[in-house]
């Protein structure tokens, strides 16, 4: 063994469209389904006639999403009744914001704080999978998931 | 010898790395790289092999094969 490095997220100008990507596996696996954007309308207007609570999570480690994101771009997913939604507050930072009629405020922030974690959890799995290999040459040669749900991957290269 | 990188990453994306098999300057440059692509280095612990040097004998073999 070699050496130990622990790190904390701290996830600088990341790309729109790697966010989307991460977001869209940690909310597929959670059992939710993207909404597109004409669908999305008709529901913001059923939603606001319901009076259904929201709340509103920011992403602390995330720096400010980078340009591709434009300000009225949003990504929407829906689940029995709760909706998510990941868009660029304005100071350019990531926001999750979770609404849902039949669920308190406390369990919605819950939700939003799991997914805001799962969303870090999947673009930092990503980033490390896609840089070691482009940097080192490293492949992946294992993965796995725990019951506490921290994901371990196992890097490997040959020396020369 | 295959160079090896455990990496455990929580739910809140914070990222443990156990990397086996580089040896002196090569284990820190791969931490170093690690927190390039995370954030911030929280702790870097070297181990044993991480103070082994890698010496050129400056010696050539060949063989017939």
């Amino acid at each position: 063994m070699s050496g130990i490095v622990i790190l904390a997220p701290a996830l600088i100008a990341p790309a729109w469209p790697a966010l989307v990507s991460a977001a869209g596996a940690v909310m597929v696996a959670m059992g939710f389904t993207a909404v597109d954007q004409a669908v999305k309308a008709t529901q913001e207007a059923k939603v606001d006639s319901q009076v259904a609570n929201e709340v509103e999570i920011d992403v602390k480690n995330v720096e400010e999403v980078g340009a591709t994101l434009g300000r009225e771009e949003e990504l929407v997913f829906t689940r029995d009744g709760i909706s998510v939604r990941f868009s660029r507050d304005v100071r350019g930072r990531l926001k999750v914001c979770v609404s849902g009629e039949e669920h308190s405020k406390t369990e919605l922030e819950e939700l939003g704080r799991t997914v805001a974690g799962k969303v870090v959890q999947q673009y930092v799995y990503n980033r490390l999978i896609e840089e070691m290999k482009s940097r080192e040459n490293m492949e992946l040669v294992d993965q796995s998931i725990d019951d506490d749900e921290n994901i371990h991957i196992k890097l490997r290269s040959w020396e020369d | 010898m295959p160079r090896e990188i455990k990496i455990e990453i929580t739910p809140e994306g914070m990222v443990r790395g156990d990397i086996a098999g580089f040896k002196g300057k090569e284990c820190r440059r791969i931490a170093e790289i690690l927190a390039k692509i995370v954030g911030d280095e929280v702790s870097f612990e070297p181990s044993s092999e991480y103070f082994q040097t890698e010496v050129d004998l400056g010696i050539d073999i060949e063989t017939d094969r």
